[in-house]
């Protein structure tokens, strides 16, 4: 059997604010009593210290306790982002600017992933899943779970926008529009 | 002025004596039967911090260890 570990994460919500009645005593009824309720620019943040299984155990789990809840709350996103600068994939590997710095413009190792989002602001964002996916093809982490647990992230806020029906329709006709064209050209 | 009631677990009433001494100021919950009361951060604009504490978290070590979290994550923040 699995043991269990403690995993940190914080759910953004939404349809609820600092002053909702009952807000506290219904999320902590619910079983967010592993949580820090926590508000800023009027959101709510719940931080949670979570033992589970795995991180896909205790994310989910939170996600289901704060619905379950009788306030009507729902989860806007799960934090930490899969969008990272620079100085934050310094930050969450614990390492120097400098290092991180040195993969990026290939001065040390090859291939470091390009960034894929805010290219022409001062500091563009990478993808944590390839970064992370990146320093376990070359080494620099062993461990297998961190690759998982990035790809997860990445994913359930994905996840949670696609519970919008009209959101997802829109995507998909969108992804079969993109399908379309390849077989288009390739017909030429 | 009035004094602040300590919180019964050791461990929570240090972190909040920790976000106090770091200009965080705490407000009773009034009559929510879970929560102990908020805690705000220096900050008093719409950026700022606020927190709730717990009467009785699940763990109340780990609590505490939530508590200064956030105020350390906040006194980056301000020095940012």
């Amino acid at each position: 059997m699995k043991v269990t570990k403690t995993f940190q994460f914080t759910l953004v919500l939404k349809k609820v604010h600092e002053h909702t009645l009952d807000l506290e005593d219904s999320l902590y009824e619910a079983g967010c009593d592993d949580a820090l309720i926590n508000f800023r620019n009027r959101a709510v943040y719940l931080d949670f210290d979570r033992e589970a299984k795995t991180l896909e155990e205790a994310v989910i789990s939170a996600i289901k306790d704060v619905q379950s809840s009788s306030i009507d709350a729902e989860v806007a996103s799960v934090a930490p982002e899969n969008w990272v600068t620079e100085s934050e994939i310094a930050q969450r590997l614990t390492m120097t600017k400098q290092t991180v710095s040195l993969w990026i413009s290939g001065q040390r190792r090859k291939s470091f992933p390009h960034p894929i989002m805010h290219l022409a602001k001062k500091s563009p964002l990478w993808s944590w899943s390839e970064v992370v996916n990146w320093l376990f093809e070359n080494k620099i982490i062993d461990d297998k779970e961190l690759v998982e647990n990035a790809l997860f992230f990445a994913n359930i806020n994905a996840a949670l926008e696609e519970r919008d029906g009209k959101a997802r329709a829109l995507r998909h006709r969108l992804l079969k529009k993109i399908s379309c064209q390849a077989v288009h050209r390739t017909n030429k | 002025m009035v004094k602040r009631i300590r919180h019964p677990n050791k461990e929570i009433e240090e972190a909040i004596l920790y976000a106090e001494s770091n200009q965080w100021i705490f407000k009773d919950s009034g009559k929510s039967s879970h929560a102990w009361g908020r805690l705000f951060c220096p900050l008093h604009t719409r950026e700022g911090h606020q927190m709730s504490v717990w009467s009785t978290p699940r763990n109340a070590f780990i609590h505490a260890q939530q508590i200064r979290r956030l105020v350390d994550k906040c006194k980056h923040n301000i020095e940012e």
